[in-house]
């Protein structure tokens, strides 16, 4: 066998490559998020193929929506051709995988625009107020849950469940409303209920999206506090809806945790209540709690359509409305995918978290 | 027998529990009986007797539902029964400390054991974070801990029972208690760690002279660690003597009955050796 | 964790600092006499592009960007709108003739009428606009039948600024379709520019693009949120022709939100709010509402090939037992009228002496339905959108009034879209639709809604006698004509009653009190140079 120097390059590379890969394969870590990566992957196809096909079936025709009252036979049928409506099913279902693998989630069919681009232009708006409003929910829900477990079955606990259970049975809108109508018209502490920015000011130079950050990184705290001001009434609305159920959550995770054997040795070796409560039971409730922190958070980040159109805040929840309305199943399909992703990359967060904040708990 | 100055005195201590329905039962009638400084206290009962309940009791760690309705406990001069909250943290831990059955849920399961055992020694020595660590150590080195360095690594889950119930009591030698209360503190753990457990309360007992209330439900343990016994039935004392008396002479028939059916499982008498 | 939580109420405090300290004013733009107009719309701008179909708040935009070669003039009304009359005016035309005949129009342009970007706008380019909208995509092609013209090249290009159009024959409303803002002028070098081998049209390209022709440039396109008009500097009109320095464009999709910002005085012009709300703002002495009336019809359609509505008879006891006046009372607060012919109240040629279904005559409908066989009454599915409350209002009122006659009327709300598709089948039997007619004229109106092949007649109505009425009126330019025709049309249409003529909803805007110059043409969309607001 004759070796040319050639080959010994090339063995030498495959071999590297396997030594590293066998490194990585070893690290439970990366073992773990390469499972979790192909379980995602099996989930968004499922996720794929149902949102194409319920949203085929959805009642309605696109290319009359898109013919308008001056409709004809003639041009419904062009229009159905220039939308690749007339193509069996499956056919365009293939087409779309095909775009989506290239990115493309197809044409917005009402503003004849790329949806993907569209949808990516929401999303900022969405997620800031998503997160502010989560921030505000533990704010609110955590004090509030542990006061309520700590201090169980006294006045403070009644109270606080009283807050919880109208928290939960409100109407959305009706609170929306009514913030607006007291801290914007009546009190005028509250900007008018138009998106994010004060008319005529300039939004900062786009980095994450989000006002408050980029207008902080563009040294622009007067923008920042534009920014700010629009966004705390309807975060808080969505936060004390949002509450109920995490004070809840909160109260009897914490309830549980205080009845648990090494709380009473915390006790019965004199370490002093606040340490008790806030690091022993609350990292140990923080377990369950998680869990619908993740619901939360994604529900607040899916966008929420009553708020957005109350407060005028053109986020991807009111965009998927319209897009429902018009039969604008682009959009609608990949809203679908973008929830779907969100929560999928949740889940993942969570268990991570999950690991990190439980000793007990390994990730395989 | 030293005939000084009770350390704790339950004075005819009665507790009624509430139920969810909001009926209430007692759990408690009357107990009374007295410990004295550096004596080994044996507390035996059938589960359910009330002994775990009167250790709780004397901590003011009753569960919320749990209400004393009367009687005294007598500690140092004072009714534990009146401190209030904020007194309470001064007594526990520095007073009176009790470790528990099932030692492994009784240990912050999130927290490695160095930790939980440093932070009481930082409470009840006022030592720095690193010094009190340092000694953390040492006193897991006391317990019998090997590799203490790396064993003070470990989370719970990671210890076998025995040893999770050798760092509880590193955790109470930290708090330096004038009273140590131990409910069944083997229960669950395999013989031979159960005989080691038992030689290390008797030396600790022995070298720091701290006063043991021992509750257990085996006499074998009782004649074997104690110098005193308390046998409780149905929330009630029912005889209060010395071991070598209870064993001799058993006055009341549910003791006699005791030592019937607790004695009769075999019990390897190599493990007390 | 104590770090966290400490973190979280620092978080919680800010936010709360942040929303009681002082709002963030514009700056002044003292230089600036004349003010901003905020208009909040219930809609949203879907895209631009002239010739396609596209959402109501669009055609606002249109009309403020794309300007035709003659335009309606406008008359203050008596509560102060503006409001298009029938006659016209040059716009980009300074000047037009018409031969004796009605056939050859002849347009001169003005040589100083320029585009956004500067460049004039010449024959050439109505020439290509007129060619866009017969042979290009859009659905202009289903307009350009009402001026008789059939091919593009019955647009000549004499000179750079002389255009000449000849119709096939005479037609009434020619100058009324070239006055529709759809046919005003797009730049042709700006589409050639962007046009691609598969969009030859630059469809893609004036989705979000214009060159302006008309008096309004968008300076700022923000989508779903915001569009800003300026003053475009070009136009033919002049600054001086402008009310406002800006008309802002604030997508505001809540009625609620819209009354609060109005009443607020955050916002000047408030768009789609409910009749419900009118009492409540009519107190507040800073708010102005406007009520104008207009020629879109609503109506209850039965289809005439489907039984048992393919008996006249049926049609018209139901005709008889549906309650006008409550729907009017109730459904539209009183802001509405009730036509009495498939021709609006309102339009030239309307008249009511054939009607003769008053109100509450239960016993003559009884005894139609028992000469058609119904005298045990039936049962039937009225389909209405479910995002019309309006139409779900008034099919309740339907119901009740049916159920008076023995006819069980179930309701069947459905999205709009679906309710769409239904209607495009031309199976729907029962259904309440709405039209209106930018040509706000009753031919234009007929000849869509209920000629035999027309596809908007989703009642399947057909009587040859009523298509020659309307096609002769159609291509009449007498209107001693034109009148006997659509008399005689009406005559026939109200007696075989293919609709139930419902209603005609007043058009709502809600100002603040100091704002002027509302102008409305037949497409009731707003002219915003117009606009201005009195201190």
């Amino acid at each position: 066998m004759t070796t040319t120097p050639d080959t010994g390059a090339t063995d030498q590379s495959p071999s590297l490559w396997l030594s590293f890969w066998a490194i990585l394969r070893s690290n439970p870590l990366f073992r773990y998020l390469l499972r979790r990566l192909g379980l995602a992957v099996l989930a968004l196809v499922g996720v794929i193929g149902v949102a194409f096909f319920l949203t085929s079936v959805l009642p309605g025709n696109p290319a009359v929506v898109r013919a308008g009252p001056l409709a004809n036979e003639e041009r419904i049928e062009r229009y159905e051709r220039e939308m690749g409506l007339d193509r069996p099913l499956v056919v365009q279902f293939a087409d779309y995988v095909v775009h989506l693998a290239q990115g493309d989630l197809g044409e917005s069919w009402s503003s004849r625009q790329p949806a993907q681009d569209e949808l990516r232009a929401r999303i900022p708006a969405t997620v800031e107020l998503g997160i502010v409003a989560f921030g505000l929910t533990l704010a609110i829900s955590l004090p509030l849950g542990i006061l309520a477990a700590v201090y169980q079955g006294t006045i403070i606990d009644w109270v606080i469940r009283l807050f919880a259970t109208f928290g939960a049975s409100v109407a959305l809108f009706w609170l929306a409303l009514i913030g607006i109508h007291l801290f914007y018209y009546e009190w005028d502490i509250a900007p008018p209920p138009l998106d994010r920015l004060t008319i005529g000011t300039e939004e900062p130079p786009s980095v994450t999206g989000l006002f408050t950050i980029d207008s902080l990184l563009a040294g622009d705290i007067k923008t920042c506090r534009d920014a700010l001001n629009h966004l705390w009434l309807p975060a808080m609305t969505l936060a004390l809806v949002v509450s109920a159920p995490m004070t809840k959550m909160i109260r009897s995770a914490m309830l549980e945790t205080l009845d648990k054997d090494f709380i009473r040795t915390a006790r019965a070796v004199g370490l002093p209540p606040r340490t008790i409560i806030l690091v022993d039971a609350l990292r140990s409730a923080f377990i369950p709690v998680l869990t619908t922190s993740g619901i939360v958070f994604g529900y607040l980040v899916a966008g929420n359509v009553i708020v957005e159109r109350v407060f005028s805040w053109a986020g991807v929840g009111q965009y998927v409305w319209q897009a429902l309305d018009a039969n604008n199943l682009n959009a609608v399909r990949g809203f679908i995918l973008l929830i779907a992703v969100v929560y999928i990359v949740l889940n993942l967060v969570i268990d991570l978290l999950y690991s990190l904040l439980d000793p007990r708990i390994r990730l395989n | 027998m030293d005939m000084t100055e009770p350390l704790l005195a339950l004075e005819n201590l009665s507790v009624t529990i509430t139920d969810n329905r909001g009926q209430s039962k007692p759990i408690l009638q009357g107990v009374s009986f007295e410990i004295y400084p550096n004596e080994v206290m044996g507390l035996v009962g059938e589960s359910g007797s009330g002994k775990s309940m009167t250790a709780l009791a004397i901590m003011g760690l009753l569960p919320r539902r749990a209400k004393p309705q009367s009687g005294h406990i007598w500690f140092n001069g004072h009714d534990l029964l009146t401190l209030s909250k904020r007194e309470w943290y001064a007594v526990r831990g520095s007073q009176l400390a009790m470790i528990f059955q099932n030692p492994r849920a009784a240990l912050n399961p999130l927290m490695r054991v160095g930790q939980q055992v440093a932070r009481v020694v930082r409470l009840h020595q006022s030592l720095k974070k690193r010094a009190a660590y340092e000694k953390a150590l040492d006193l897991l080195q006391q317990v019998g801990i090997p590799d203490s360095q790396t064993r003070a690594r470990a989370y719970p889950h990671q210890l076998s029972g025995g040893m999770a119930q050798r760092v509880l009591i590193a955790m109470m030698l930290a708090c330096q208690p004038r009273l140590l209360i131990a409910d069944e503190p083997t229960t669950g753990l395999d013989v031979t760690i159960q005989a080691q457990i038992f030689e290390l309360i008797k030396t600790i007992q022995a070298e720091f002279g701290t006063t043991l209330l021992l509750i257990t439900h085996d006499l074998g343990v009782v004649s074997e660690v104690c110098q005193r016994v308390a046998v409780m039935q149905d929330g009630k004392i029912q005889e209060v003597a010395t071991v070598g008396e209870l064993f001799a002479h058993p006055q009341h028939p549910y003791t006699q009955h005791l030592m019937n059916t607790l004695l009769r499982v075999d019990r390897p008498t190599n493990s007390r050796a | 964790m104590k770090n966290h939580s400490v973190f979280l109420i620092v978080l919680l405090c800010t936010v709360l600092a942040s929303g009681i300290s002082s709002q963030v004013v514009l700056p002044a733009t003292a230089q600036e006499e004349k003010p901003q107009i905020i208009i909040a719309y219930d809609g949203d701008i879907d895209h631009i592009e002239l010739m396609q179909f596209r959402s109501v708040a669009a055609y606002d935009a249109t009309a403020n960007l794309y300007e035709p070669l003659i335009t309606q003039t406008v008359v203050a009304n008596d509560s102060g709108e503006l409001v298009g009359q029938a006659e016209f005016e040059g716009a980009i035309a300074e000047s037009w003739e018409v031969s004796e005949d009605g056939t050859v129009f002849t347009f001169h342009l003005r040589q100083d009428a320029k585009f956004a970007d500067g460049t004039p706008i010449t024959a050439n380019d109505y020439k290509y606009t007129f060619d866009r909208a017969i042979t290009g995509p859009g659905y202009l092609a289903l307009l350009t039948p009402f001026m008789a013209i059939d091919t593009a090249d019955q647009i000549q290009v004499i000179d750079d600024y002389t255009l000449q159009i000849t119709t096939n024959r005479p037609a009434a409303l020619t100058e009324t379709i070239l006055g529709f803002q759809v046919f005003g002028a797009i730049s042709q070098a700006t589409a050639s520019a962007n046009a691609t081998e598969e969009d030859p049209w630059a469809e893609q390209y004036f989705h979000q693009n214009s060159n302006s022709s008309g008096p309004y440039v968008i300076t700022e396109w923000n989508q779903g949120v915001e569009y800003v008009f300026e003053p475009n500097p070009n136009y033919w009109r002049g600054p001086e022709f402008f009310q406002n320095s800006a008309t802002i464009f604030r997508v505001v999709p809540e009625a609620s939100t819209r009354e609060q910002l109005l009443r607020a005085g955050d916002v000047d012009v408030a768009l789609g709010i409910p009749f419900s709300s009118l009492d409540a703002l009519k107190q507040d002495s800073n708010i102005a509402i406007h009520a104008i009336p207009t020629t879109r019809i609503y109506h209850l359609g039965m289809n005439n090939n489907v039984a048992p509505f393919d008996d006249v008879r049926v049609r018209q006891a139901v005709s008889m037992a549906v309650p006008y006046d409550a729907i009017i009372e109730n459904v539209l607060a009183g802001y509405g009228q009730q036509p009495k012919s498939p021709v609006s109240v309102g339009m030239e040629g309307y008249t009511d002496e054939y009607w003769s279904y008053d109100d509450g005559d239960l016993e003559a409908a009884r005894a139609l339905l028992e000469t058609a066989g119904y005298g045990d009454g039936f049962e039937i599915d009225l389909t209405v959108p479910q995002e019309d409350q309006g139409r779900v209002d008034a099919a309740t009122w339907i119901q009740a009034g049916l159920a008076e006659i023995g006819i069980t009327v179930n309701i069947n709300a459905v999205p709009t879209a679906q309710f769409s598709e239904l209607l495009y089948s031309h199976e729907l039997p029962f259904f309440i639709e709405q039209w209106y007619s930018w040509g706000n004229d009753p031919f234009y109106q007929l000849t869509f809604n209920l000629k035999c092949d027309a596809f908007p007649n989703y009642v399947n109505y057909c009587n040859p006698e009523v298509d020659a009425l309307i096609d002769a009126g159609t291509f009449s330019r007498d209107p001693q004509e034109r009148a006997d025709l659509i008399r005689r049309a009406q005559q026939i249409i109200v007696e075989e009653a293919p609709w139930a003529f419902l209603y005609q909803p007043d058009l709502i805007i809600a100002t603040r009190s100091n704002v002027t110059g509302l102008a409305l043409f037949n497409d009731l969309t707003l002219r915003y140079a117009y606009l201005g607001k009195t201190e």
